[in-house]
C-alpha cells in the first residue's frame, strides 16, 4: 500500500516537474523524463508482470500529457522493460554505475523507438534531426534526475516508516 | 498445453501487453482529435495541481519580495533599505504590469480585428515529454473549447487544440513534427505545407520555379478547415534548390515566439 501510495506520489511529482516547474526555470525544450528512469529502475528491482504493467500505466500518463496520440509511450515503456531486462541478465547489476549506465542506454533506446513508431506508422518526416540534436542534452538530463531518484531514495530509506515498504534493493547496501 | 503457457507466459504476456498498446497507439492516431474519458479524468484531476502550484510560486515570490529580503538588514539602514526595496519592488511590480497590460492590450486589439470569435487563455504547462512540442492552457469544454480549434497569439499562428478536458486543454504547437498546415507565401501566393521540425518550420511541396526569396512572409492559406486565412506563420530564413526534383526547401522561422508563450486566443468556429 504504501509502494503504490509512493508511486503515485512519484508519478505526480514527476508530471508537475516535466510541465510545469522544469520550464519554468530552463528555457530550452529538453526536460528530464523521470518515468523512463522509472522504467528503468523497475527493470533493475521489480517484479516481471508488475514492472511491465506499470510501465504500460506510466507510458498512457506520459500520453496524456505530451505527445499527440495516446499509446505511443504505453507502447514504448514496456518496450524498454522487456528490452532492458533482457540486457540486464548480461550484466552486473550490483553497481551504482550500472543504474545510470542503463539509464544512458534506455534514453537513446527510447529516441530510436520514438522516432520509429512516429515515422513507421505515424508517417512523420523530419524527427532524425531533432533526435540527433536533442540525444545529448536529453541524456545528461535524464542521468541529473536518475541521480537525484537515487538521492531521494537514500533519504526515504532513512527515514523509519517507508524503510519496509520501499520497493527495490537495499540502496544502501549496493553503494547507492 | 498448460505446461507451454505456463513455460512462456513471459513472452506471452508481454506480446499480449504489445499487441494491447498498439491496438491503442493506431487507434488514437486514426482519432487523434478526440479525447479520451481516460485523458479527461487524468487531466482533471491533474488541473487544480497544476494552477495550485501556479498559484504557489506566486504567493511565495511575493512573500520572498515583501518580506525576506528585510530580514538579513541591519537595524542601522533597515528604513532605508525597506524603503529602496519597497519602491524597487513596486517598480518591479509596475514594470510587470506594464508589459503584461501592453500584452493584453495588443491581444485584445487583435480579439477585435478578428471576424471570428476568440477566447484567451493563459499557458499553464508545458508537455512533458522533449520530443513533442505541445502546451497546456487553463480554458476547456466548459469554456466552449473543442478539439481542432486554431490557436493563434497576435505575431501568428501557435497551433490547434488537440485535446479538451472540462477545465483545461491541450494546444499541439505548429513546431511539432507531426503537425502540418496549408500555407502561402504572401507577396507571391505560392503554396506549400508547412511542417514543424521542433524549434523551426519547413514548407514542403513549394514548386521550384516560384520565386522565394529570404524574408518573405509565410501565412496561412485557409485551405484544410481549421486556421483562418492570412495568418502570419513565419519569415522565410533559407531557400534550398537542387538542380533536380519538383520542388525547392524552405525553412521558415515561426513568428510566435514559443518561448515566452503566456496568453493565446482560441478561435472559435461560431458564435456561441
Amino acid at each position: 500500500m504504501k509502494g503504490a501510495l509512493l508511486l503515485l506520489a512519484f508519478v505526480l511529482a514527476a508530471v508537475l516537474v516535466q510541465t510545469w516547474l522544469f520550464p519554468l526555470f530552463w528555457p530550452l525544450p529538453w526536460k528530464p523524463d523521470l518515468f523512463l528512469v522509472l522504467v528503468v529502475y523497475l527493470a533493475f528491482f521489480g517484479d516481471f508482470f508488475r514492472g511491465a504493467l506499470i510501465g504500460f500505466a506510466l507510458g498512457c500518463v506520459m500520453d496524456v500529457f505530451g505527445g499527440n496520440a495516446l499509446g505511443l509511450h504505453a507502447l514504448v515503456y514496456p518496450a524498454l522493460f522487456f528490452l532492458l531486462r533482457i540486457l540486464l541478465s548480461g550484466v552486473n547489476t550490483e553497481t551504482l554505475f550500472s543504474f545510470y549506465y542503463m539509464v544512458a542506454v534506455a534514453t537513446c533506446l527510447e529516441v530510436f523507438l520514438l522516432v520509429f513508431l512516429r515515422f513507421f506508422f505515424g508517417g512523420q518526416k523530419g524527427l532524425w534531426g531533432l533526435a540527433t540534436l536533442g540525444l545529448f542534452p536529453q541524456t545528461g538530463l535524464n542521468l541529473l534526475g536518475a541521480f537525484l531518484m537515487v538521492r531521494l531514495l537514500r533519504v526515504l530509506r532513512r527515514g523509519s516508516g517507508w524503510r519496509a515498504d520501499l520497493p527495490g534493493p537495499r540502496v544502501d547496501e549496493l553503494g547507492f | 498445453m498448460l505446461d507451454w503457457v505456463r513455460k512462456f507466459r513471459k513472452p506471452l504476456f508481454m506480446v499480449a501487453l504489445f499487441l494491447v498498446a498498439l491496438l491503442l497507439y493506431s487507434y488514437h492516431l486514426r482519432h487523434r482529435e478526440r479525447t479520451t474519458l481516460f485523458e479527461k479524468m487524468v487531466l482533471t484531476l491533474t488541473a487544480p495541481m497544476q494552477q495550485g502550484a501556479d498559484y504557489f510560486v506566486d504567493t511565495v515570490a511575493g512573500w520572498w519580495q515583501g518580506y525576506l529580503w528585510l530580514v538579513s538588514a541591519s537595524r542601522e539602514n533597515m528604513l532605508l533599505k525597506e524603503e529602496n526595496r519597497r519602491l524597487r519592488g513596486r517598480l518591479q511590480e509596475l514594470e510587470e504590469l506594464k508589459i503584461a497590460n501592453r500584452r493584453l492590450q495588443s491581444l485584445l486589439q487583435f480579439r477585435d480585428a478578428m471576424e471570428l470569435p476568440a477566447l484567451s487563455a493563459q499557458v499553464i504547462a508545458e508537455d512533458s515529454s522533449s520530443w513533442f512540442r505541445s502546451v497546456v492552457i487553463n480554458k476547456g469544454s466548459a469554456d466552449g473549447i473543442e478539439e481542432g480549434m486554431p490557436v493563434i497569439v497576435p505575431e501568428g499562428v501557435v497551433g490547434r487544440v488537440l485535446r479538451v478536458a472540462p477545465y483545461q486543454s491541450r494546444v499541439l504547437l505548429i513546431t511539432d513534427p507531426s503537425s502540418a498546415l496549408a500555407a502561402l507565401v504572401q507577396k507571391n501566393r505560392a503554396r506549400g505545407v508547412i511542417r514543424g521540425q521542433g524549434g523551426y518550420l519547413n514548407m514542403e511541396f513549394t514548386l521550384r520555379q516560384k520565386d522565394i526569396q529570404v524574408g518573405d512572409l509565410i501565412v496561412t492559406s485557409g485551405t484544410g478547415g481549421v486556421y483562418p486565412k492570412g495568418i502570419s506563420i513565419g519569415q522565410v530564413v533559407r531557400v534550398e534548390r537542387r538542380s533536380y526534383g519538383l520542388f525547392q526547401s524552405v525553412t521558415v522561422v515561426p513568428s510566435a515566439d514559443f518561448f515566452r508563450l503566456e496568453e493565446v486566443l482560441v478561435l472559435r468556429r461560431s458564435q456561441p
